[in-house]
């Protein structure tokens, strides 16, 4: 695990010095080009808003990752049971995968906008919105995933006379789990950008909500800092689910991505 | 020992005659090889004799009862190994027994017993991936025996191998089921394991299948991998070529 810790880190150590040296650049650039503050700030301009101590970083970041952690997991219990339910019934199968499929390629975020209209100006069409961006690819590969069992494997359990959720317990589900993770995966990306379109819309709190209001106060340094936690908080939420896949799913060779 | 017989008519699949009119009867404790190219409806037959699959006319009887869908607790060895990847060698072993609500704890020595049977003594706890092809169809082999299944169906257990990996297994093979007394089908498509295996060798034509002819194999056991050698092993293996390869004009191997 030690060992593994460390690769881990050595392979980060290369992308991390290659982002230092491009903020380095930048913060020497952008003086001697002068390129004015509300266009592009330089770095240490960006790093000094989160120690102001003017925003209420804490209270902004735990809004976020409310909508987002609620929208997620509701969208992972949500997209498993479905997809549960279309394995086990025919029916319910062939009337939902097309519109699931379908569902794949419509703009989701399009709907936040009636979702406060007909829930009103509070966290829940947010976190419906991120419900929304994540559902669909979670069903999409959680059905691929049961679908993928070994045929031997499935004659074997129903030669001893096995219900179908037997089959569903035994078999199917742990064949399905690296692709339900591969599902999660993608939503994870999804949920913070659901987060942040629907903070857009309406909010009083949150990341997304900090970009739009520093926008109009024209405070570009607060725009970037905004816009680079979140890109750390996706990381790390990525991370996360990467992690949790690790552990889920140790029978799994080990990607490298 | 009970008298199992088996009685076959026709089957059609589709409006493809995969299997035509065969009829066959089993006694307890036979080992029957069924040899017969790619794609002639050995699974098919395989299937209907454990009752995956009903067949569309005709019937198959164990014991004087009509085969029930599915037939229950039959060892299955595969092409494919098809362990749970999930599963530690021991725990796929056991699976058979978990499924038929059995205790497992009891049950871990003896799974325990037929892993070192195969060679795995020491690789209990290791993982599918963590062994060899060979070693992962060892771990189905014992998988099809933990609950003493009066029938053991094989299904080209040894498809996926290379050729020395194959003789190896077959020579184990014949090993364990020396000392088994089950009755057993094995399907293959190697004439010599055919042979050296069975105690009858049934040849099928190619689509729809038909029984060419039944060979008894009159090899006395027990036989070791030595009897690929003999006089008597080299001569079955030639009449069952020659009867399949009457049949090959024109034919191309599906799947």
């Amino acid at each position: 695990m030690s060992q593994s810790l460390r690769r881990a880190i050595s392979s980060l150590l290369p992308p991390l010095a290659a982002i230092a040296l491009v903020l380095l650049a930048l913060q020497l650039i952008i003086p001697l080009l002068h390129i004015p503050s509300y266009i592009l700030p330089v770095p240490t301009s960006v790093f000094a808003q989160f120690t102001t101590g003017r925003i209420p970083w804490v209270e902004h970041t735990v809004a976020t990752l409310e909508e987002v952690l609620a929208g997620f997991l509701l969208a992972v219990v949500g997209g498993i049971a479905l997809a549960v339910g279309m394995v086990l019934s025919r029916p319910l199968r062939a009337v939902i995968e097309p519109l699931v499929v379908a569902a794949q390629v419509m703009p989701k975020v399009a709907f936040a906008p009636i979702l406060f209209l007909w829930l009103g100006l509070n966290i829940m069409p947010r976190i419906l919105t991120v419900f929304l961006v994540c559902f669909f690819p979670i069903v999409v590969d959680a059905v691929a995933g049961f679908e993928s069992s070994e045929r031997e494997m499935l004659d074997l359990v129903t030669s001893f006379d096995s219900s179908k959720l037997v089959l569903l317990r035994k078999v199917q589900f742990p064949s399905a789990l690296p692709s339900i993770f591969a599902g999660l995966r993608v939503a994870a990306g999804l949920a913070l950008v659901g987060a942040v379109v629907a903070e857009f819309i309406s909010s009083s709190s949150g990341l997304g909500f900090l970009i739009l209001s520093s926008q109009v106060s024209l405070n570009t340094p607060l725009m970037f800092a905004a816009a680079a936690e979140l890109v750390l908080m996706g990381f790390l939420f990525y991370g996360s689910v990467a992690l949790l896949e690790r552990l889920l799913v140790p029978w799994r060779e080990p990607q490298h991505a | 020992m009970r008298s199992v017989s088996k009685t076959y008519t026709t089957s059609k699949k589709g409006v493809v005659r995969a299997i035509d009119s065969v009829s066959f009867d089993v006694k307890a404790g036979e080992f029957v090889s069924i040899v017969g190219h790619s794609g002639c409806g050995k699974t098919t037959l395989l299937r209907i004799i454990t009752g995956l699959t009903e067949p569309t006319t005709g019937s198959v009887t164990i014991s004087g009862k009509a085969v029930a869908l599915p037939m229950r607790g039959v060892g299955h060895v595969y092409q494919k190994p098809a362990l749970m990847p999930w599963r530690s060698a021991i725990e796929n072993v056991l699976l058979p027994i978990e499924l038929l609500h059995g205790d497992k704890e009891s049950a871990r020595k003896k799974a325990s017993a037929l892993l070192a049977s195969v060679g795995l003594k020491g690789f209990e706890s290791l993982y599918p991936r963590e062994l060899s092809v060979g070693m992962q169809h060892r771990v189905s082999l014992a998988r099809a025996l933990i609950h003493d299944p009066q029938i053991l169906v094989m299904d080209e257990p040894f498809g996926s191998l290379d050729e020395l990996t194959r003789e190896e297994m077959a020579t184990e093979l014949l090993k364990i089921t020396e000392s088994l007394n089950k009755t057993v089908f094995f399907v293959t498509h190697s004439v010599s394991e055919a042979v050296m295996l069975g105690d009858r060798v049934l040849v099928l034509s190619p689509r729809p299948s038909k029984l060419v002819s039944d060979v008894a194999i009159n090899v006395p056991r027990p036989r070791t991998e030595k009897v690929r050698t003999q006089s008597s092993f080299i001569a079955y293996c030639e009449e069952i070529r020659s009867r399949l390869g009457s049949n090959l004009e024109g034919q191309r191997p599906v799947q």
